[in-house]
């Protein structure tokens, strides 16, 4: 009985190491050891029998049970490792900032006040200057830098006629004293489409454009992002 | 046996439902040996051949199983689930149909 117990173990190793596992090993055990005790009972020596078994078992060409699972698992993990590189791809793509201003032609001249502190012209106090101030003949068109949607058309004292336009989860643009506004709210902008026209309402001495670049809820200067 | 296995392909499971009809439970080693008596060796069933196709049958519920100790070891016999029986009649009666027409083409009279 301990010569069988030995032969039993053996048989379990040379599955385990054919790949084959659980119940299916259990299976094959109860297989080989069979097939033992078969020849035992025609007379063959234990000794030749047990060689006879380990030899069928390394001819058997038995294949692990679990490979096709294990290949679909791999497929699914596959799957989900190109759907989270997708999702990480574009989120690691870059909001594209306005890289042009809303001037189909813009002469640097044009540009009478820049971005941050400076003394108000009317109010002649110093204030953050949220924007630039393009100076431009009444009634010359704006385009939008960018494609976008429409976020706000309005008017108030200071600002004057405006428009705000979102273009992506980081960057909208601002544009006040417009003449007249070409577009609605919640309407889709293409780039380079009109969104009205140059004028002087509001607090302004003079026809010209006040333009915002916002990143973030947070105004910011546009000349940096404007391609050479 | 070689050139059995492309014969045995197509039919191996029907084989198995046979053997499993005629003799109720078996297990994978004694279905081997059962039918090597049966043809006179001339069917050598492999485990590579036998436990995919037990496995395949007791999947597609056309056969279920159950697990006994013998010497220590566990042994898995099969038998014919009760609800298929019809399914498996079916099966078996198609193929000894088939066999009477291959010996009709093979030893025409």
């Amino acid at each position: 009985m301990e010569n069988y117990h030995s032969i039993l173990d053996q048989v379990d190793k040379l599955l385990d190491l054919s790949g084959i596992h659980g119940e299916f090993k259990e299976e094959m055990i109860d297989h080989y050891m069979s097939e033992y005790e078969s020849q035992i009972a025609e007379g063959i020596s234990p000794h030749l029998a047990a060689r006879s078994v380990y030899q069928q078992i390394a001819e058997s060409g038995l294949k692990p049970k679990k490979t096709i699972k294990f290949d679909k698992q791999l497929l699914i993990l596959s799957i989900l490792a190109v759907i989270i590189s997708g999702i990480t791809f574009y989120l690691s793509l870059p909001h594209q900032p306005p890289q042009t201003l809303p001037f189909k032609d813009y002469k640097e001249e044009q540009l009478t006040a820049s971005f941050g502190n400076r003394c108000h012209p009317i109010k002649n106090t110093d204030v953050f200057h949220k924007g630039i101030d393009l100076k431009a003949p009444l009634g010359q068109e704006i385009s939008s830098p960018l494609k976008g949607v429409v976020k706000e058309v309005g008017y108030s004292n200071g600002r004057g006629n405006y428009v705000v336009i979102t273009h992506n989860k980081v960057y909208s643009t601002a544009y006040s004293h417009l003449a007249n506004i070409h577009v609605v709210e919640g309407q889709k902008i293409k780039s380079n489409e009109t969104i009205g026209f140059v004028g002087i309402t509001g607090l302004s001495t003079g026809p010209h454009l006040h333009y915002e670049v916002w990143k973030n809820d947070k105004p910011v200067d546009p000349i940096p992002y404007l391609k050479p | 046996m070689n050139q059995n296995r492309s014969f045995l392909t197509g039919t191996l499971s029907t084989i198995v439902l046979a053997l499993l009809k005629d003799n109720g439970e078996m297990y994978g080693y004694e279905i081997c040996q059962k039918t090597r008596e049966l043809t006179n060796e001339g069917i050598q069933l492999t485990e590579g051949a036998i436990y995919p196709t037990l496995h395949k049958l007791e999947k597609n519920g056309l056969i279920i199983s159950k697990k006994m100790k013998v010497n220590g070891r566990t042994r898995k016999y099969y038998l014919i689930n009760v609800s298929s029986k019809v399914e498996v009649d079916q099966q078996i009666h198609l193929l000894s149909r088939f066999t009477i027409h291959l010996k009709a083409i093979l030893n025409p009279a």
